[in-house]
């Protein structure tokens, strides 16, 4: 029997599966490695904001206010410096004005509303906040540390190819594997098909053993067609009037 | 004639199929974990240097104003006052000039090691990753090194983590190749061979009107054509001697007779049968089916604490309870909407009845992932559960429809493995894609889900009712009927319902929330979650072999409630994190093995006679136990509020047992009742 085959289905759908279940992996794994490096991050910048909000907090117990706590904006520069990943540090008071600033243009002016969020304790998306709290744990004001997230992105590009290769050639080996494997495993019921298929054709030869009584069936039901047929010719060329034979 | 070929092809194909998925998702894990641990030390020594910066400040200072390294006090407690409360710090040590340590602190500080001085900056050691930052003057040769040493164990528990992950995914990825081999194959070999088969015999006993279904362009639709072609070659013949023979009648009346005697001969061998009806096999519905509860178990595993955080982020004053409400809710919608789902399966038919369960719990699953209140979650809960219960009969019904005469049952257990791998790999794979993707998007997924479920019916599912399926009884009839059945309502209040309670207030709610307690992730949640399903579905097999070649089967019932009430207990005896994924693990395995026999039990309880069949009763089986699964979460909420974790577990727990004992008593008085009445055993 030519032409498509159900193997080639089969075929497909492993070939799908097995492309489907790398990708799958891939995606999970990548998400999973993403959270980690974000999780990874925060745990720096914690580190990084606490230490600077430690620097005024030390400042003010010395019984300075916040705005005049001796070098403030070199603990705010400081603090941009420790972290490559880090594009702006300031300090706000408590009404969201700009104190001391990495940007150095934008100190006396007030926070713009998203980082007013995020000094209020709102997630805002690259900002970290930490409040600086004086002796009497009163907020006096904040400390915003904004982020990129580069160094995520150049690790997660670095693990994605990290997976894509191996990735590609597993399926360039497995995908041609399994499609001929499936063929192979597909040729006796392929043989089955066809020995099935040649005895409905009735083109002559032995039938295969697992065919044998459907061929000696349909061939005594061709039999029986061909005497009848025989004897309705027969009677068919009699003359008119004479006794018929059956 | 086909089956032993069709036996072998499944079985290589399964193993080809499983084999290499599993190498290749192993192959590109192992690669996918290389390069993290790879990219990870870089994030790691980062932190271990902003730490360092932070502690070695005041030590710089120190220096800086001449005071000798030796001379400084109070190193040791600055360094317990820096790690306290900072998770994932191995040591912080001072070392001198020479790479000596001086000062050491932290939980894994004994397995420091010192470092040259001229050594590299970063090491990776056994126990943790170590950064060394000089101390002193930059221009001068350094005073003292600060060695900070970052744990790998939580690089290493998100790397086993994520090892498990890949297991969930493989064993999802196998059964799904599985499932969707057996749909393929049915469609593509099975069912077309198995036409074939009949077609061919009903063409050699002298049915010339059949056909079949010779649309498919590979091997099955040529088959088809050739059966085809000889139908017709045969019934032309057929004709042509009906014509030979009015050619004869005409030759007068001898011939005539003649000519009818040889088409009685013929008559005799021909038969004009029904066509070959094109029918689907069960596979049609076993798919959609697998889907369908693979798309609503997703969520299993973090609907109690997506219910808790709904109801508490709304003020409410017990979240527990609401969260309760929600799980509930599901249990009673289903239970409620089956007695209608029967009847519409068995009027308008399986297709109607799946499309409208697909499409309510698709509503219901959107409206699950943006419900904002604890309301708004319950109301989609309660769509969810009306489309499980119409999907669920609707592919019930159409597997009864198809199946051969006289494999009711096989196709039934067809159902029951299609709901229990399901279970599992919705389960399991729901709180992987939850923990990276979100409990909302979560819910997303099942709805795209239950789109390709709904496609697949509309290409599987018949239009119309089959008459095969007979209209379901009315609730009160059933209730009447069972209420008839002592033993059947002793089985179904001391062991059905109890064990539902188990599984719904125990598996499905205390678990869920005491593992996240537990700090746990919420791929680990459900990876214990899914025990049950997987303890169960071999202990399903197993049960039903045994109680088929022993008279042990009473016993397994109540010997399963006993059992889960001793796996409540085990919190007393072992860490909660041991506990409860062995108590879990039990209460399937138990569940499992009883599941068989109480089927056997509701058989053997029937009382034909009076109305109270088997079918009767297994339907009223199904309900009380929906019933047990609503009590459950309910019961569990109560208990935990007032009692806490440990209590809530252990009364679930003497439920189960006492219920179990007194069923075992009952059994024991109905064996010593039944010869003295002279009723056989």
């Amino acid at each position: 029997m030519r032409g498509s085959s159900f193997a080639s289905r089969v075929a497909l759908l492993l070939a799908l599966l097995l492309v489907l279940a790398c990708a799958l992996v891939a995606v999970l794994n990548y998400l999973k490695f993403e959270r980690l490096l974000v999780a990874q991050q925060a745990r720096v910048l914690g580190i990084i904001a606490a230490d600077a909000a430690e620097g005024f907090e030390r400042g003010i117990n010395l019984g300075v206010r916040l705005p005049g706590v001796p070098g403030g904006q070199a603990l705010v520069e400081r603090a941009l410096a420790s972290d490559p990943d880090l594009h702006r540090a300031l300090v706000a008071d408590a009404r969201g004005r700009i104190l001391f600033d990495t940007e150095r243009g934008r100190i006396g002016e007030d926070l713009p509303p998203a980082l007013a969020a995020a000094a209020g304790g709102a997630a805002t998306a690259g900002w970290r906040a930490a409040p600086i709290v004086n002796g009497f744990g009163q907020t006096e004001g904040t400390l915003l540390l904004g982020h990129a997230r580069d160094s995520i992105r150049a690790r997660l590009d670095a693990i994605a190819l990290g997976m894509l290769r191996p990735t590609l050639l597993v399926l360039g080996v497995a995908v041609p594997l399994v499609v001929l494997l499936t063929f192979l495993a597909a040729r006796p019921v392929r043989r089955h098909f066809d020995a099935f298929g040649q005895v409905l054709a009735r083109g002559g030869g032995g039938a295969p053993p697992a065919f044998a009584a459907l061929d000696a069936s349909l061939a005594e039901t061709e039999a029986l067609l061909d005497g009848a047929e025989r004897d309705l010719e027969a009677l068919v060329a009699l003359p008119p009037g004479q006794e018929t034979p059956a | 004639m086909t089956a032993p070929v069709i036996r072998r092809l499944v079985a290589t194909l399964v193993a080809v199929s499983v084999a290499m998925l599993l190498a290749c998702v192993a192959l590109v894990s192992a690669a996918a974990l290389s390069a993290f641990e790879r990219e990870v030390r870089p994030a790691l020594e980062q932190e271990a240097a902003a730490l360092g910066g932070v502690v070695a400040a005041p030590i710089e200072t120190a220096i800086s104003l001449g005071v000798p390294l030796d001379a400084l006090p109070g190193v040791a407690a600055y360094f317990e006052t820096v790690l306290a409360g900072r998770q994932g710090v191995a040591w912080l040590v001072l070392a001198g000039a020479d790479g000596t340590p001086m000062v050491r602190a932290g939980p894994r500080a004994e397995a420091f090691e010192p470092a040259p001085p001229e050594g590299a900056a970063a090491r990776r050691l056994d126990a943790a990753y170590d950064t060394r930052l000089r101390l002193g003057p930059v221009a001068e040769a350094p005073r003292a090194f600060l060695h900070v040493g970052m744990s790998r164990a939580p690089l290493e528990a998100a790397i086993a983590d994520t090892r498990w992950d890949v297991l969930i995914v493989m064993l999802v990825g196998a059964i799904l190749a599985i499932e969707l081999l057996r749909y393929v194959l049915e469609r593509a070999v099975t069912g077309p061979l198995a036409a074939a088969d009949r077609l061919a015999a009903r063409l050699a006993a002298g049915d010339l009107a059949v056909t079949a279904d010779d649309a498919a362009p590979d091997e099955a639709g040529r088959l088809a054509r050739l059966a085809n072609a000889l139908a017709r070659r045969l019934a032309d013949r057929r004709a042509r001697l009906e014509w030979l023979a009015q050619e004869v009648a005409s030759g007068g009346a001898a011939a005539a007779r003649g000519a009818a005697a040889v088409l009685a001969r013929v008559a005799a061998r021909f038969g004009m049968g029904a066509a070959e009806p094109a029918m689907p096999g069960a596979a049609t519905a076993r798919l959609p089916l697998f889907l369908f509860v693979a798309a609503e178990q997703l969520s299993t595993s973090f609907i109690p604490l997506l219910g808790r955080d709904l109801a508490r982020a709304g003020g409410a004053a017990d979240p527990g309870m609401l969260a309760a409400v929600a799980i509930a809710a599901f249990v009673t919608a289903v239970a409620l909407a089956t007695p209608p789902g029967g009847r519409m399966a068995a009027r308008r038919g399986p297709r109607a009845t799946i499309l409208a369960g697909g499409v309510i719990a698709a509503l219901g699953f959107l409206g699950a992932a943006l419900a904002t209140t604890i309301w708004g979650f319950i109301l989609a809960r309660i769509l969810c559960g009306v489309g499980y219960a119409l999907v669920s009969i609707a592919c019930q019904a159409q597997m009864v429809a198809v199946a051969p005469r006289g494999r009711l049952a096989g196709t039934l257990g067809g159902f029951t493995g299609a709901v229990m791998t399901g279970a599992v790999c919705g389960t399991a794979i729901g709180a992987v894609l939850a923990d990276r993707i979100g409990q909302g998007p979560t819910f997303l997924v099942s709805a795209a889900m239950v789109g390709l479920v709904l496609l697949l019916a509309l290409r599987g599912f018949p239009r119309g009712a089959p008459a095969t399926l007979a209209m379901p009884l009315g609730l009160a009839q059933e209730a009447r009927l069972a209420l008839r059945a002592p033993a059947f309502l002793a089985l179904l209040l001391l062991a059905a319902v109890p064990a539902k309670l188990v599984l719904t207030g125990f598996v499905f709610y205390l678990a869920p929330i005491a593992l996240n307690d537990l700090g746990l992730s919420q791929s680990a949640v459900g990876r214990y979650v899914m025990l049950y399903g997987f303890c169960m579905l071999p202990a399903i097999a197993l049960g039903g072999w045994i109680a088929d070649r022993t008279r042990l089967g009473p016993a397994l019932i109540w010997g399963a409630a006993v059992a889960n009430g001793i796996a409540l207990a085990l919190p007393f005896a072992a860490p909660l994190e041991l506990a409860l994924p062995v108590a879990i693990a039990i209460t399937g395995l138990a569940q499992g093995l009883a599941a068989a026999p109480m089927l056997a039990a509701v058989a053997a309880a029937a009382r034909p006679e009076e109305g109270a069949t088997a079918p009767v009763l297994l339907a009223f089986l199904r309900l009380g136990e929906r019933f047990g699964s609503m009590l459950g979460p309910f019961a569990a909420a109560a208990l935990l509020a007032g009692a806490g974790m440990g209590q809530a577990l252990a009364a679930i727990g003497v439920v189960s047992a006492a219920t179990g004992v007194v069923y075992a008593l009952a059994m024991l008085l109905r064996r010593a009742v039944r010869p003295a009445i002279g009723v056989p055993a």
